[in-house]
């Protein structure tokens, strides 16, 4: 099976819970004056990445940025931050069920099918 | 540094920030705090917990981000308020007491807003705690 799919799974794991630490620190700076909020952008990356093969997603650097849309002064939107949080934690849900699929297919695999 | 430790530690800084407003409300009607006048108004003052460039490592490609923490506590500079009582103990000789002027409709909007900020991280925490719970079920079917 190709190996592929794991790295970028990986990887993907990687980045959304990279994205939910971000999240859980403009969350705990909400009341902090002047804070800048950070984001977590890698699909883009990932995407380029998984194009060049399979030594390019796993040596992908993540990164976290400043966000650079934020008005400086303005209010964190809770709201906000928390509907990014769900939706991050949906989708690291959906990727670990999808790992946990491929893991399965293996062990029925290398068990023979028994 | 994980999420639920970055949520832990606002939780932390609000709870602090909820018992500084209690004590300003508690101490309302405070004339002689401690032998020095009225009771002065605090105010908690937090920020992040390091700033964003020193998170950066050397390469400039990773960052942590550690959570947020109380940088002080600083006096509200609100004045006094001055009672014509000449009955009262702590009255001045021309029979005014010195209370603390306290901004009670600011105490109260701060108050919620820092029960809104609890809440919203205590939301955050117990989903990471989902994520994390999501990750250890890896692999059991």
């Amino acid at each position: 099976m190709d190996p592929m799919v794991t790295f970028i799974i990986s990887k993907a794991l990687d980045g959304l819970s990279m994205r939910y630490q971000a999240i859980a620190q403009n969350i705990a700076n909400a009341t902090s004056p002047n804070y800048r909020p950070v984001r977590v952008d890698f699909e883009n990356d990932l995407r380029r990445a998984a194009e060049a093969g399979p030594d390019a997603v796993r040596h992908l650097a993540l990164t976290m940025r400043q966000d650079t849309g934020h008005v400086p002064g303005s209010e964190i939107r809770l709201d906000l931050e928390i509907a990014e949080a769900a939706q991050t934690s949906m989708r690291y849900a959906a990727l670990i069920d999808m790992l946990g699929r491929r893991m399965a297919i293996n062990r029925a695999i290398t068990g023979g099918g028994q | 540094m994980d999420a639920m430790a970055i949520s832990r530690t606002a939780l932390d800084v609000e709870w602090q920030r909820l018992q500084v407003i209690a004590q300003n409300l508690a101490n309302e009607n405070t004339t002689n705090a401690g032998g020095d006048g009225p009771y002065r108004p605090l105010r908690l003052v937090s920020g992040p917990d390091a700033g964003f460039e020193q998170l950066v490592d050397a390469n400039g490609v990773q960052s942590r981000p550690v959570g947020v923490r109380v940088v002080g506590l600083e006096p509200l500079a609100d004045g006094a308020r001055r009672v014509h009582d000449p009955a009262h103990p702590h009255a001045d000789a021309d029979g005014f007491v010195t209370y603390p002027n306290l901004d009670r409709a600011a105490e109260m909007t701060l108050l919620i807003r820092t029960s809104r900020a609890y809440e919203a991280n205590l939301t955050a925490m117990t989903i990471a705690q989902q994520m994390y719970m999501r990750a250890l079920d890896l692999g059991r079917r």
